[in-house]
């Protein structure tokens, strides 16, 4: 029951970021996606809410968070009513295809084929901590138990799953790991229905899940970050309405950084290939600036409160010598045991397409594989680094070229109907 | 020629996967004990950790302080088995594995036996052995 509970909070979460259906660029796409595209504010406004009480002096319980998110549940239904459910014109052999390779990622979710140690190591203590606690204070992050549990990292997914504890009562270690098939799969519904491309959407529905499984990524916190990718990725490349565009943007990039130091690095390069493909400084500012807050603010916290252990990798020496082995050992690694078929597809789809229709998502992929060496050469031999962590790393630099995939297919200027009718 | 590879290349990604899935080992078709039953083709020894927490959970005392350790690794003992307990105990005081200051009132040992002069064995499960400082 705890399982089905917990995993049922997850589901909610649409429920939470239902008012953004208002806008003109998600009211056009197919419920799949607008779901989706709900789930991934509702990721974020459900950690804001819970961070609130929290800094408002108000102890979690049942009652003050439901009371608080139901009225945020309330004002969305009420915003999304009176919207047109469109028809989807999606080929049905396509939909058959990733609902076949969704059971395949269930069956490995439910065996426990597809799981990250660090569920249990520190993500789920620290939600069950937090929980315990009433809420997050001071002395709870900078108690002795948190310091073994990366103190510095984010807070998002923990506060997620704290939410899910509300629910449960007890942490649905099960529902948490569903919950991981949810976000994967919302990713795909985000890139099939805003570019409308079912060939892609079943490729990156194959690498998504393939990837996953081999860098045991489902339990971690890169299945949310990558829906946030995603959305942001797709709102840039496909949504053409310019006020749906920047909100979705800001939204999934502030979502990112708030997730992994890794989605700062992403909401950067985001950044930097907006401005270097779209030439607006002004919307790239707007865009970014919800993501500069949550970084910079969780930066000075982090700072001032004596938590800080990853950001302090930035003020390390870098070893220029450690290059080739990086490249060599990203290489190796990023093969996934299979010739490197995840990004061999994405790319050949790019290739028969037009990439210069697929110019910011293509930016954005050398821009985070770039980061990603940089980050590896903080270090004299990074191998073991690589082995351990590049499986789930490269995820994001993959995701870019899946919607770059699927964006060198679609004129730019097409109907933004993308296959929907009315 | 584009559709084509992308399908191509999503059948091989799925088949890959489900090798990936046989290569982890079965049983198949039988619900785990726990998520971290298949990680990996063995068996992590946090496993065993979650499996001895969850009957530590049922017969130890409220708000005691209590570590988790695979006693082979002394003295560099892996963290991951005590946060692993945090999660599992939250109305005990998960602590980290160390033996030279505040000795933890409890042990959870998984893949061998603890052996310490403060120590003694209070119970044991097939996951492994809780011992109870003598006091």
């Amino acid at each position: 029951m705890t399982d089905v509970l917990g995993f049922a909070a997850y589901l909610l979460l649409p429920l939470f970021g239902l008012a953004v259906w208002r806008l003109e660029g998600v009211r056009r796409l197919d419920l799949a996606g607008r779901i989706a595209i709900a789930a991934a504010v509702g990721a974020v406004v459900v950690p804001v809410v819970l961070a609130l009480l929290s800094i408002v002096g108000i102890e979690w319980s049942r009652t003050s968070i439901f009371a608080a998110l139901a009225i945020i549940a309330i004002a969305g239904i009420a915003l999304a009513q009176n919207i047109n459910v469109l028809n989807s014109r999606r080929s049905r052999a396509s939909t058959i295809a990733i609902v076949l390779i969704a059971a395949v990622a269930i069956y490995g979710l439910l065996t426990a084929r597809m799981s990250s140690g660090d569920l249990h190591f520190f993500w789920g203590p620290k939600a069950i901590l937090y929980f315990e606690n009433g809420g997050l204070t001071l002395a709870v992050l900078k108690s002795t138990l948190h310091q073994y549990m990366n103190p510095d990292y984010p807070l998002l997914v923990p506060l997620l799953h704290a939410w899910s504890i509300t629910v449960s009562h007890h942490f649905a270690w099960w529902g948490a790991l569903l919950a991981s098939g949810i976000f994967l799969f919302g990713s795909v519904a985000v890139i099939r229905s805003t570019s409308g491309d079912d060939a892609a959407s079943i490729f990156a529905a194959a690498a998504l899940t393939y990837t996953a499984a081999k860098g045991c990524v489902p339990g971690g916190a890169e299945p949310v970050l990558l829906l946030f990718e995603t959305v942001a990725l797709c709102a840039l490349t496909f949504i053409e309405d310019k006020r749906t565009q920047t909100i979705l943007t800001a939204v999934a990039l502030a979502g990112a950084a708030a997730t992994k130091i890794e989605g700062t690095t992403f909401a950067i390069a985001v950044i930097l290939a907006m401005l270097i493909v779209k030439r607006d400084i002004k919307r790239a500012a707007i865009i970014g600036t919800p993501a500069a807050v949550v970084f910079f603010g969780w930066l000075a916290f982090v700072t001032s409160n004596d938590l800080s252990v990853v950001y302090h990798a930035g003020a390390m020496p870098i070893y220029l010598e450690a290059l080739p082995r990086t490249l060599i050992e990203m290489g190796r690694v990023g093969a996934y045991g299979l010739y490197w078929l995840p990004w061999l597809g994405a790319i050949a789809m790019i290739l028969l397409g037009n990439p210069r229709r697929a110019a910011l998502p293509i930016a954005a992929a050398i821009l985070t594989t770039g980061a990603t060496v940089f980050f590896y050469i903080h270090v004299p031999d990074p191998t073991a680094w690589i082995v351990a962590s590049g499986p789930r790393v490269f995820m994001t630099p993959l995701c870019c070229l899946l919607v770059a995939a699927a964006a060198s297919r679609r004129p730019v200027l097409e109907s933004p109907t993308h296959g929907v009718v009315p | 020629m584009r559709t084509s590879i992308a399908w191509g290349a999503a059948a091989v990604l799925t088949i890959a996967l489900i090798r990936h899935y046989a290569w982890l080992g079965g049983p198949y078709f039988q619900f785990p004990e726990t998520v971290q039953d298949h990680v990996w083709p063995t068996t992590f020894a946090s496993r065993d950790v979650i499996i001895l927490a969850r009957h530590a959970a049922t017969i130890l005392p409220r708000d005691v302080t209590v570590t988790a350790i695979e006693p082979s690794l002394a003295p560099n003992y892996d963290t991951t088995h005590f946060l692993t307990t945090a999660g599992l105990l939250p109305h005990q005081r998960a602590v980290p594995p160390k033996f030279d200051a505040e000795l933890p009132q409890f042990v959870l040992a998984v893949r061998g036996e603890f052996t310490h002069a403060a120590y003694r064995e209070h119970s044991s499960s097939p996951a492994g052995k809780i011992y109870e400082v003598i006091r």
